[in-house]
């Protein structure tokens, strides 16, 4: 009787301990993920040699240069859901910075972007007004700049091909600053556009090129796509070719060099003052060349040296103080878009770059 | 128990140090808790006030930007202008030791210092069309806006801040002083910070620990505009915080010592610690009363236990004693029965000599018996006061004529000192007053061998009407030891046994006197020099009925033997019936013996059903019940007499008989519905006294016609067997010749002791042969064989009981003990045995009566 009166007592004071500290624990229960995650989620495929193969390297070469561990979720086609279910994945594992690759993805997902708002997302162009969603991209016009300086130089014609996938801000800026490239060396040559109206269509990207380089006597072509498809065209062709965003691999030397965003630095940069909070409020990240974010990454024997050291002294100056869109610029209507001694605003190059400077020409297949 | 409760004590005492290392243990992690808390609502109060001071800093900027840019505006309105507006503004400006300069896109400057873009990254900003704050080591703090023409940047304005000038102007502070604060710009240079910077360095803000702190900060930033930490570094313990300066890049970082931050709730905690600590010393306490308290109970449980037990036990001894009483008054009730029928018809002197020394031993082994009974009264609390009006005179009459004679006889001298002042009437237990003053005076005398006994008799008037009777009793006996005195009152102890061997005496006497006088709410006391003599006092408080004084007793004395003489109450009654039922023949000549003188007319009867028949034929003035008696018993008896319709007897006083003087006993009777009661052995006073109470008073004769009335022997006693009434009893119907023939041819049975027969006959032969006559008519034989054949071993068992007793008392002893035999088989259901022995039992029954036919039958 005894024994059992024991038991029963102690049983009960063991379990209103266990309550006790239970309850105390459970309060107290710390907030876990303490090692740093960046969370990234691409459209396609990581080995891509495009766009989702370079911002995954780049993305992998910040992480491993500042000790950050990157938790990759590949293959989530736009629009499909993927991407959603990518993000709740990561907010479930404690990630608190997510990289989303393409600039459709915050159109998919702005509603789940506001649902965690402990969580920073990124992601490239595409301007949204929310606390945790910041926009990154290089100056690639920069780039463009240099690159057209090589391809005015180059050209016999004067009559240079753009392959362009679209008519907006971001591809019509490439276009200025390479026209604007062109015409600092040659105030003579033509730059043809021809729109695409896809980013990613070979076939349509193969037959742009060719009816410029047949019908507009084009000895240099540029493109603004995705894949490298205008290259093959080019070599195939016959015709020097600027590259963009791809390497030398074993192309030929018609490609003369390549406009290369430097993804790595930019998201060195992007993790860096993600880990020191450095990020500047409501601004947005548009680095340039100014921090190595990009370049002309190889130059092919058909570039003289001539061609380089007028890109490198323009590339200086860009470096120092020098900007693309300053000093007296028409555009092909005519009209003063900037004056002498007059530098056009970031704001107007992201948003209403709808016009196209002088020497650019729209070819139309029909 | 020393051992369990050290147990006990052990287990509790292991219980509570394990309760109050939980309570700490608890007490600690709540102090955690609390602390976490503490330090959370720190934190954020820290934080507020970081954002506070961040807004406060904002505010400042972009008052200065504001400014800057309405000058950029007026400069793009009147460009040609520009040199004039900012020699105004450089002249107000003198004050805050500002300058103003505008850049071109060339580098140069058309007004004002000319500014490296390196230098100040704003610069660049602003030619993109932003506001920027930039600070460099060397320059100080720069304000830039664009300049615009049109949609373009045309020039980029800006307003310089010296390091010394911008730390004035834009001087911060936090905490009253108390913490350290800083502006840094994006790449973490300090710009701005405040006076006790020494703080910072006392610690490693900036060193490694800083990466932690920052990460910590930044992931708290992530969802608000400032936040803050608590860390304890090298240099002590700290709140850090830090707030962002919104579009300008830069931010707010600091510290504030802990003991600054938690200055306004450091007193919670320690509140709290009180009020825990007070809550402990409070559980402990709790505790020790919790275990004290159970100690008790369980203590008590134990004593209850032990009390119990003890009852049982004293009840066992006294339930052993009551019976043992019974046991020994039966035989006893025989002997002083036959005993007074001695006294009063023997002639021959020296047989009333030993009569009288029977009587006297008799007489003191009942008083032992009944001291032993009042001593088993008391010990089960059952022995009552019975207070009554009573004459103190008569209560020391009988002391002193108890006493005298057995002084005398030791060659004592027996003293009476009493106050004359005494009053004469008082109220209490008379009984009880006299067996306690009685008790000292026979110890007295028997441990006295020469001198004297004294009683002395006081008293003291109490307040309330009654006074303080002190009975001493003083001798010149052998004394007592000092350190015996204290042993003298317990029960069953004598005091030097050895020496006092040859004294008779139970021991019980002194304990029994001790506890008399306290129920009565006295004391008794004893002062004693041994060798010397011993005087025991005993103070008892009595109420007071009378309070003419009482006289000499001497004198009184006298008087009272002079007129009263020593007569019985005498009781004459021829006209009165009286029925006695007791199933021992022997009893009912007992009464009828007693009662010779009387002249009542007494019925007798030896059952119950017997008895029934009677009260319903006859109606009677008194009925003596017997309480045990086989096949109905007085209590049934009595109910069933109750149930009788048209009962003559319905009015009749029905009396017990009994030997049984159980505790209790009385109210049982009295409950069961008789009107009283007599003990056995019955006295033939008690007798007496009962009929002078219960007979009607008209029934009642005085003595003196006694001579009037004839006495009828047959008349006298009646039997209610027929066969007896039809046949009268032949007491007296031989010559001392035929007595003497029947008596030697009697001698001649085997098989029948007369000498055993003539002891429960009085030692009467007339008697003898009058009960061997009564055992021969009562022939068994038929009744037995019935109930043998019909097996009914209920009827056979109360038959063989009925031969068993009678063959007793008549000294055939093998018939009776054989008869028992069969009595305790019919009573065990042992049929085989029954079966076995009828037919020998019956044909020594049948022998035997047929040899007392031939010898008594013959004589008729």
């Amino acid at each position: 009787m005894k024994i059992r009166k024991n038991g029963v007592f102690l049983l009960g004071a063991g379990i209103v301990l266990l309550l006790i500290i239970g309850s105390i624990l459970l309060f107290s229960n710390k907030k876990k993920g303490d090692k740093m995650v960046i969370g990234v989620i691409l459209p396609g495929s990581s080995d891509e040699p495009g766009w989702n193969g370079i911002h995954y390297q780049g993305i992998r070469d910040a992480c491993a240069e500042l000790g950050v561990t990157m938790e990759l979720y590949e293959n989530a086609p736009e629009y499909s859901g993927e991407c959603e279910k990518a993000v709740r994945e990561m907010a479930e594992k404690g990630i608190k910075a997510i990289v989303l690759e393409s600039y459709n993805y915050p159109d998919e997902i702005e509603e789940t972007i506001k649902e965690y708002p402990d969580i920073s997302f990124y992601c490239c162009s595409s301007d949204r007004n929310l606390d945790n969603y910041k926009t990154y991209f290089a100056r690639v016009y920069q780039a463009r700049y240099l690159s057209g300086i090589v391809a005015g130089m180059k050209t016999k014609s004067n009559h240079i091909g753009y392959v362009a996938a679209m008519d907006n801000n971001e591809v019509n800026r490439g276009i200025n600053a390479f026209t604007l490239g062109v015409r600092s060396v040659n105030p003579e040559a033509v730059v043809y556009v021809s729109y695409t109206g896809d980013w990613d269509n070979g076939e349509k990207e193969r037959q742009e090129a060719a009816a410029l380089v047949n019908n507009c006597r084009v000895d240099v072509l540029a493109y603004h796509q995705n894949q490298p498809f205008v290259v093959g065209m080019a070599e195939e062709l016959g015709v020097y070719v600027i590259g963009y965003n791809i390497d030398r691999g074993e192309y030929s030397d018609c490609l003369l060099t390549s406009v290369v965003s430097n993804w790595n630095m930019v998201y060195q940069e992007i993790i860096a003052d993600y880990l020191q909070n450095k990020e500047i409020g409501v601004r947005n990240y548009w680095i340039g060349i100014e921090k190595d974010a990009v370049e002309l990454s190889f130059y092919s024997k058909e570039v003289s040296q001539e061609m380089i050291d007028a890109v490198e002294f323009a590339a200086d100056r860009l470096r120092d103080d020098k900007e693309v869109f300053s000093g007296l610029i028409y555009d092909n209507a005519g009209n003063i878009r900037c004056n002498e001694n007059e530098v056009i605003r970031d704001e107007i190059l992201q948003q209403q770059m709808n016009w196209l400077v002088e020497g650019v020409e729209i070819y139309e297949v029909n | 128990m020393k051992s369990i409760r050290k147990r006990i004590s052990a287990r509790m005492l292991a219980g509570l140090l394990i309760f109050v290392g939980v309570m700490i243990f608890v007490g600690f992690l709540m102090r955690g808790k609390l602390n976490a808390l503490l330090r959370t609502h720190i934190e954020n109060s820290v934080a507020a006030q970081a954002e506070l001071l961040s807004k406060n800093t904002q505010y400042k900027l972009d008052a200065e930007i504001t400014r800057l840019a309405e000058i950029a505006e007026e400069i793009r309105m009147q460009e040609a202008d520009y040199a004039n507006i900012l020699d105004l503004y450089s002249d107000m400006a003198k004050k805050t030791e500002c300058t103003y300069g505008l850049l071109t896109l060339e580098g140069t400057a058309c007004y004002g210092q000319k500014l490296s873009t390196r230098e100040f990254s704003g610069i660049r900003d602003s030619f993109r069309g932003n506001s920027a704050i930039s600070y460099s080591e060397k320059g100080g703090l720069l304000f830039t806006v664009p300049v615009c023409h049109g949609d373009n940047v045309k020039y980029v304005l800006y307003q310089k801040y010296e390091k010394e000038e911008a730390a004035l102007q834009f001087a911060i502070d936090c905490f009253e002083k108390k913490g350290y604060v800083s502006i840094r710009d994006i790449d973490g240079t300090v710009v701005v910070e405040s006076a006790n910077a020494e703080l910072e360095n006392r610690t490693a803000l900036t060193e490694a620990d800083f990466a932690s702190i920052s990460q910590k900060l930044n992931e708290r930033l992530n969802v608000a505009s400032s936040a803050c930490i608590y860390q304890k570094v090298s240099g002590g313990e700290y709140y850090f915080f830090k707030a962002d300066l919104q579009w300008t890049g830069m931010s707010l970082v600091g510290m504030v010592p802990e003991e600054v931050a938690a200055a306004d709730v450091r007193g919670i905690g320690m509140l709290v610690l009180w009020v825990f600590g007070l809550l402990l010393v409070l559980f402990v306490i709790g505790c020790f009363y919790l275990f004290l308290s159970e100690q008790k109970i369980q203590e008590s449980k134990e004593l209850r236990e032990a009390k119990l037990a003890a009852e049982t036990a004293n009840r066992a001894k006294s339930d052993f004693l009551a019976n043992m009483s019974h046991e020994i008054r039966t035989p006893i009730n025989g002997i002083l029965g036959m005993d007074a029928m001695m006294l009063k018809e023997c002639k021959d002197e020296s047989l009333l000599e030993y009569a009288k020394n029977i009587q006297s031993a008799g007489q003191s082994l009942l008083s032992i018996i009944n001291d032993i009974l009042d001593i088993s009264k008391i010990e089960s609390g059952k022995l009552e006061i019975l207070p009554t009006e009573y004459e103190l005179f008569s209560v020391l009459n009988d002391c002193y004529n108890m006493t005298k004679a057995r002084a005398e006889n030791k060659g004592l001298a027996f003293q009476m000192q009493i106050d004359p002042e005494l009053p004469s009437g008082m109220y209490g237990d008379e009984v009880r007053i006299r067996q306690i003053i009685n008790n000292l005076l026979s110890n007295a005398v028997k441990y006295t061998k020469e001198g004297t006994v004294t009683l002395s008799l006081n008293y003291e008037s109490t307040e309330d009407d009654g006074i303080q009777l002190i009975i001493s009793v003083a001798d010149t006996g052998i004394g007592i030891r000092e350190e015996d005195i204290g042993k003298l009152f317990e029960s069953f102890t004598r005091v030097e046994e050895k020496r006092n061997r040859n004294i008779e005496g139970t021991g019980l006497g002194l304990n029994l006197t001790k506890n008399l006088v306290e129920l009565m709410g006295g004391q008794i006391s004893v002062e004693s020099v041994y060798g010397e003599g011993s005087c025991f006092t005993a103070k008892i408080p009595q109420k007071v009925m009378n309070a003419e004084p009482m006289g000499d007793f001497g004198k009184r004395y006298q008087h009272f033997l002079n007129t009263s003489g020593t007569e019985m109450l005498s009781v004459f009654a021829p006209d009165a019936q009286i029925l006695v039922v007791d199933d021992v023949e022997m009893n009912l000549k007992v009464v009828t013996g007693l009662l010779k003188e009387t002249g009542i007319q007494i019925d007798t009867a030896v059952s119950g059903r017997e008895c029934l028949e009677c009260v319903k034929a006859k109606r009677y003035d008194i009925i003596f019940l017997d309480h045990m008696m086989p096949e109905m018993d007085g209590i049934e008896t009595l109910q069933h007499m109750k149930l009788i319709t048209d009962n003559p007897n319905s009015e009749t006083p029905v009396i017990m008989l009994t030997a049984n003087a159980i505790i209790g006993a009385r109210e049982e009777y009295l409950q069961a519905g008789f009107q009283d009661y007599l003990t056995k052995p019955i006295r033939e006073e008690e007798l007496r006294e009962m009929l002078a109470r219960y007979l009607r008073p008209e029934l009642l004769r005085q003595p003196e016609e006694r001579g009037e009335v004839p006495q009828d022997e047959s008349k006298q006693q009646k039997t209610s067997e027929k066969h007896r009434e039809a046949e009268p009893t032949p007491q007296a119907g031989f010559t001392e010749a035929e007595k003497a023939e029947i008596m030697q041819r009697l001698r001649g049975i085997a098989g029948l002791d007369i000498q055993t027969g003539l002891g429960y006959c009085l030692d009467e032969e007339d008697f003898y042969i009058q009960m061997l006559q009564e055992y021969m008519k009562a022939d068994k034989i038929p009744d037995l064989e019935r109930y043998f054949d019909a097996e009914d071993w209920n009827e056979y068992r109360i038959t063989v009981h009925a031969l068993k007793s009678t063959s007793h008392t008549l000294g055939a002893v093998h018939l009776s003990e054989e008869a028992k035999a069969l009595e305790m088989a019919a009573k065990a259901g042992d049929t085989d045995y029954l079966r076995s022995h009828h037919k020998g039992m019956l044909s020594e029954y049948l022998q035997l009566s047929g040899q007392l036919k031939s010898i008594l039958g013959g004589t008729r």
